[in-house]
């Protein structure tokens, strides 16, 4: 639980100094919150001739207690609390901008899927919870120890025994913590069993169905539904009496105070009130803290969320240099260059030079390398060995926001932003006029469907906007695209299906957004790699086979396989 | 009864099963225990009385803290008996719902599975359950301790004297001030809030996920200051909000639990008067520390009232979706043709998809269903193979009602195949096996050598034996489709539904694809949704789809000559094969 602490405070960066001074107006709190023994105290010592002083005095104690209470406690919100929130505003902000830092390869869709669940659920539990807990988890120890420096002051022996009741008690919640730990992996197993049979079970249901697989799949996801129950119980039944035992201590050492209380009375060690007023108190040191049995819980929960939080906030950061790249020309070279993930290699040696102004196709199989080849190029990582160089310098020595700035990306997954179709056409270049906006949509072949919206060009994207086909949506983006003007070209080619009229569309807007550019597509249609000026086949990460559709149609190699492949396969007609 | 205003604890134990039963006894045991904690305050009373009048001895001190401690343990053996089996209850009551939506997703138009990401169901079933994990597991099982422990000492200090009772709750309405200037505004605020933060969570979501667009048009600047400006303004109008609350809220959390504003003086003064006695004014300033604390406990969990009926509605709204019903005896079919009786159709009620749908398909002939793009063709696939039923109209199979044949028998008869390519995570072996549970080894490996897979899959490190999630990564999508084909082609099926199969979905081997699924075409009633027309060009019946009607039927050549539709379509089709980037000729 200290563990905890100590975290939050390491990445409250600046913000320590204040969630400390919290921690401060926390303990005045308490010692606020234990003047009413002195109101108890009072009424004890006058017992035996009680007037009205007595009871206006005990009341006015305790009201100056609740009143001190109070301040103490919005202190600790306006500095602790409202600090809080900063801090986790900073690590939005921080998050945000560490992106933009980051080189675009280190975006997959599962990273991605972590950053979002952690800008939009993560940080927000932590800025809810973190500094409650840190209220909490301090206000419970620190109220037993402000009683008991009171009672060392009346009476050693009983502050000895809150001492003795707190130690037990904090020792059988570092056993509950423990416990907590030890079957944490057990749960967390059968989480990710559960995630997994479920998703199994959802993705092959209709496989399931149309196979009549009555008990297959669907025992498996009973069992790891059961087994999380399990997991779920068996941690449960273990902290469960370790937390009523917990809270029991704490009474347990209360009757032990009540016996003490008396004893020492009849022995004639303490004065009657104090008898009374620690019979009374020994219902009152530990209140705070039997509420802390919780608290195992909430830092557990905010544990794991700071463990992803600082999952996330590791980013790469691709830019070393500040110099903007401006090339002379636009000739792309790769000289030698090598590039893996982790221990695995996904491009050996290639060398490649695409001079201005021309096209080249990568061809080869699923897997070869094409997509890590062209995300090489567009530098989304940088290579491990060799250069790649446009117009002959470096990329490696210039920002990556200006080397994107010479290249258009046509991927295969579209994102539009939920915004107009205007906007986002106009993403492609911000300054431009709404007459080059519709130039370019026309030119893309999207001006026709986009008038047929309700509203135009001011159509909202999106959720609650116009749902636009597939192939609409593609083509928004090859306008957006053509906006860019960008001298250079990567295009990923679609391999799904679409119908011949909109395959057409699609065609004639990507020739568009290539004309006269230099062009380097992952291709897979027979047309575009016979026109291409230059192709490259790769197998296994190497280049297997340059030249052009001619040269290599005539070698025996992958690439006369393909052709005949892809030939075949486009003309294939099914007979029953 | 309506659904929607029922208790969301009502709902819960709907799904309680054989744990229904066993919630009273839970309560009993927690209110037994809770009473057994109150001995201890009537010990220290007494305890205390004993002193002030001389009387109390080591002895006498002893057995009243016996008392207490005794009642402490039976306190603590009896909750945590009764928390144990409430948490069997939540944890049964979690596990249930995780069944009964598995099970409707058993029972469910497959449709409905198909349409939607199997993201998005996952999420259902793992996380929706899990939010409410959080909450249940908390809220029920502590429910009745903190129930009853007020209850318990509520009862015990009116009845010990009614003054001091009302005295210790006079925190209550002392308190009513600070709550109302907490709840000031708090319509507005929250809705203030609500907007912040949709809108801050729709600003971060865009731009993660938009990330790559805008690194690619390098518009980081302008994008992360909307982010930014977002993140600041939600920070901004909460802190605000807070920075309101906190004195109030302040005010309320030091003035609620502090019982002895009232207890003390008016029991001291009662004490003074003679009134009540010395135990009585000593148990009654005690015994109000054991229930206020349960009860902002409690309060705090009713909040979670809101969030488990929050996350239970996706849950109810899925298992609201009506079930297929189907027969259980196998029905007598005639042959193995479909036909469609003017059958319209739409998707949850909205706009009609299909029209007054009528043709045959003959047994063993193709029938080819062409059109444009969202013309309802592969709508009509689909409710071929009962992923849906039939809006009007009738659609028939062997001369039945889909809807009188049972579903076990339906899907013998007729394999659909489309370009899914999911395997499950067991032996490739027994993946193609699921297509005909009694197939021998042999017949299994026949399918996969029709199907082009049997080389690819000698090549992995156990053959046949090996995980097909092992063999993930080495597996291709089109290696992957053509293992699903080799499992359709040892199920004896009648009927084969191709809908987009043979679309290049892995270009390398698309080749391959066609070969298997060619064969495994061979002698059955053949129905083709297919864009790419000169695969269809030799069907029996082309069908043209457009706009939810059938435009037109008839062979390719009699269309050709009949259909204008049908006649662009093909000089498109034609078009886009020879299309190109043809720059050198520019």
């Amino acid at each position: 639980m200290l563990m905890m602490i100590k975290r939050i405070l390491k990445i409250s960066g600046a913000y320590s100094g204040k969630i400390k001074l919290g921690i401060f107006f926390n303990l005045m709190k308490t010692i606020s919150m234990s003047l009413i023994l002195i109101a108890v105290y009072v009424v004890a010592e006058n017992l035996n001739h009680l007037t009205m002083n007595t009871v206006w005095s005990a009341l006015g104690i305790v009201i100056v207690s609740i009143l001190l209470r109070i301040l103490f406690q919005w202190l600790m919100d306006i500095t602790m609390s409202a600090r809080g929130f900063d801090m986790f505003r900073d690590y939005r902000l921080t998050i945000g901008d560490r992106m933009r830092a980051a080189p675009m390869g280190y975006f997959s869709e599962q990273k991605l899927g972590s950053i979002q669940t952690v800008l939009t659920s993560t940080v927000t539990e932590l800025e809810q919870y973190s500094m409650m807990a840190i209220m909490d988890l301090t206000g419970g120890v620190l109220m037993a120890l402000a009683v008991t420096a009171f009672f060392l002051i009346v009476q050693p022996l009983f502050a000895l025994i809150t001492l003795v009741g707190l130690g037990l008690g904090m020792l059988i919640l570092h056993i509950i913590q423990w416990e907590a730990v030890k079957h944490t992996p057990n749960v967390l197993a059968a989480q990710e069993n559960m995630t997994i049979q479920a998703l199994e079970y959802i993705r092959g249901i209709s496989v399931l169905r149309a196979f009549s697989q009555a008990d297959g799949s669907e025992g498996a996801v009973y069992a790891a539904f059961d087994r999380k129950r399990q997991a779920d119980l068996d941690q449960e039944y273990a902290s469960l009496p370790l937390l009523k035992i917990y809270s029991a201590v704490y009474k347990l050492t209360g009757c032990v105070m009540m016996f003490a209380a008396a004893a020492l009375y009849v022995a004639g060690s303490i004065s009657l009130s104090y008898c009374l007023l620690f019979i009374i108190s020994s219902f009152i040191v530990y209140s705070e803290m039997e509420q802390m049995g919780d608290g195992a819980f909430m830092a557990r929960k905010i544990t794991t969320e700071l463990n992803r939080l600082e999952a996330v906030t590791d980013m790469p950061r691709m830019d070393t240099s500040e110099w903007k790249l401006e090339p002379e020309c636009f000739d792309i070279e790769l000289r030698d260059i090598s590039f893996g993930y982790g221990s695995r290699t996904v491009i050996e040696h290639v060398s490649l030079t695409v001079p201005e102004g021309t096209s080249c196709a990568i061809v080869g199989p699923s897997g070869s390398g094409k997509t890590t080849l062209c995300n090489l190029i567009a530098r989304f990582w940088d290579v491990q060995e060799g250069k790649v160089l446009l117009g002959g310098q470096d990329v490696k020595e210039f920002t990556a926001d200006s080397l994107m700035s010479y290249i258009s990306m046509v991927f295969q997954n579209v994102f539009l932003f939920h915004d107009t179709i205007e906007n986002n056409i106009r993403f492609g270049n911000p300054s431009a006029t709404e007459e080059e906006v519709i130039e370019a949509a026309k030119r893309a072949q999207c001006h026709e469907f986009i008038c047929a919206l309700p509203d135009g060009y001011r159509t909202m994207v999106g959720e609650g906007g116009s749902t636009l086909s597939g192939g609409e949506k593609q083509r928004i983006s090859i306008a957006r695209a053509i906006l860019k003007n960008a001298p250079i070209v990567i295009l990923d080619e679609a391999t799904s299906s679409v119908d011949p009229e909109n395959e057409r569309e699609l065609l004639a807007a990507i020739g568009e957004l290539t004309r006269g550019k230099t062009l380097i597509s992952i291709a897979h249609r027979l047309t575009t790699v016979r026109n291409a000026d230059q192709i490259l086949v790769i197998d296994h990460g190497r280049v297997s086979q340059k030249g052009t559709h001619e040269e290599l149609i005539q070698e025996d190699g992958i690439y006369q396989t393909f052709w005949k492949q892809r030939e075949t396969a486009a003309g294939w007609t099914l007979n029953r | 009864m309506n659904e929607r205003t029922e208790h969301p604890i009502k709902v819960l134990f709907r799904f309680a099963g054989d744990q229904k039963g066993k919630m009273p006894l839970s309560i009993a045991l927690a209110l037994l225990g809770e009473l057994c904690g109150m001995l201890p305050f009537l010990a220290a009373a007494m305890l205390a009385n004993e002193a002030y009048a001389g009387r109390a001895t080591i002895i006498s001190a002893g057995q009243w803290a016996g008392l207490a401690a005794a009642g402490v343990l039976l306190r603590t053996l009896f909750c945590t008996i009764s928390s144990a089996r409430s948490h069997k209850i939540a944890f049964t009551i979690l596990r249930n719902i995780r069944r009964a939506i598995a099970d409707h997703m058993r029972r469910v138009p497959l449709g409905v599975m198909l349409e939607t990401p199997s993201g998005v169901y996952k999420t259902l079933i793992v996380d929706n359950v899990g939010k409410l994990e959080d909450s249940i597991a908390h809220v029920i099982p502590e429910a009745p301790s903190q129930l009853g422990a007020p209850a318990a000492c509520l009862v015990l200090i009116f009845l010990l004297d009614w003054r001091m009772g009302l005295a210790s709750l006079v925190t209550i309405p002392l308190s009513v001030p600070f709550i109302i200037g907490m709840m000031r505004g708090y319509g507005e605020k929250m809705a203030t809030y609500l907007k912040a933060g949709n809108e801050m969570n729709a600003a971060l979501v865009e731009y993660v996920n938009g990330i790559q667009v805008i690194k690619a048009f390098g518009q980081t600047g302008v994008s992360f200051g909307k982010y930014s400006n977002a993140v600041k303004f939600f920070h901004d109008s909460t802190l605000a909000w807070w920075r309101q609350c906190w004195f109030w809220m302040a005010a309320v959390k030091a003035i609620i639990p502090s019982t002895m504003v009232g207890s003390l003086p008016v029991g001291t003064w009662l004490y003074m008067n003679g009134e009540i006695s010395l135990p009585i004014l000593i148990a009654c300033i005690v015994i109000p520390f054991g229930f206020m604390a349960p009860l902002m406990k409690l309060a705090f969990g009713s909040e979670q009232l809101t969030v488990i009926a929050a996350n239970l509605r996706p849950i109810r709204e899925f298992l609201a979706i009506p079930e297929q019903v189907r027969p259980t005896q196998p029905v007598l079919l005639k042959s193995s043709g479909f036909s469609f009786e003017n059958v319209s159709f739409s998707y949850n009620h909205s706009r009609e998809v299909l029209h007054n749908v009528s043709f045959s398909a003959e047994p063993g002939k193709m029938t080819a269903i062409v059109g444009p793009s969202g013309s309802g063709k592969s709508t009509i696939a689909k409710l071929m193979a009962g992923f849906w039923d039939a809006g009007k109209g009738i659609v028939r199979y062997g001369g039945v009602d889909l809807k009188q044949i049972p579903f076990d028998q339906l899907m013998g008869e007729i394999s659909y195949v489309a370009q899914d390519n999911f395997l499950f995570d067991r032996s490739i072996r027994e993946n193609i096996r699921m297509g005909r549970p009694e197939a021998t080894d042999h017949e299994v490996e026949e399918a996969a050598k029709a199907a082009n897979c049997h080389e690819f899959i000698m090549q992995l490190p156990n053959g046949y034996d090996t995980p097909a999630g092992e063999a993930g990564d080495r597996l291709s999508g089109g290696e992957r489709q053509r293992i699903t084909i080799a499992r359709a082609m040892l199920k004896p099926s009648r009927a084969v539904i191709l809908d987009e199969a043979t679309a290049y979905a892995d270009p390398q081997s698309e080749a391959q694809i066609q070969e298997a699924v060619g064969r495994l075409v061979q002698g059955k009633t053949l129905i083709v949704v297919a864009h790419r027309l000169s695969t269809i060009q030799n069907a029996d019946q082309i069908l043209v789809v457009d706009k939810g009607y059938i435009a037109a039927s008839g062979t390719q050549k009699e269309l050709l000559d009949s259909c204008p539709l049908y006649r662009r379509m093909w000089e498109n089709h034609l078009g886009a094969q020879s299309q190109g980037r043809n720059r050198k000729e520019e």
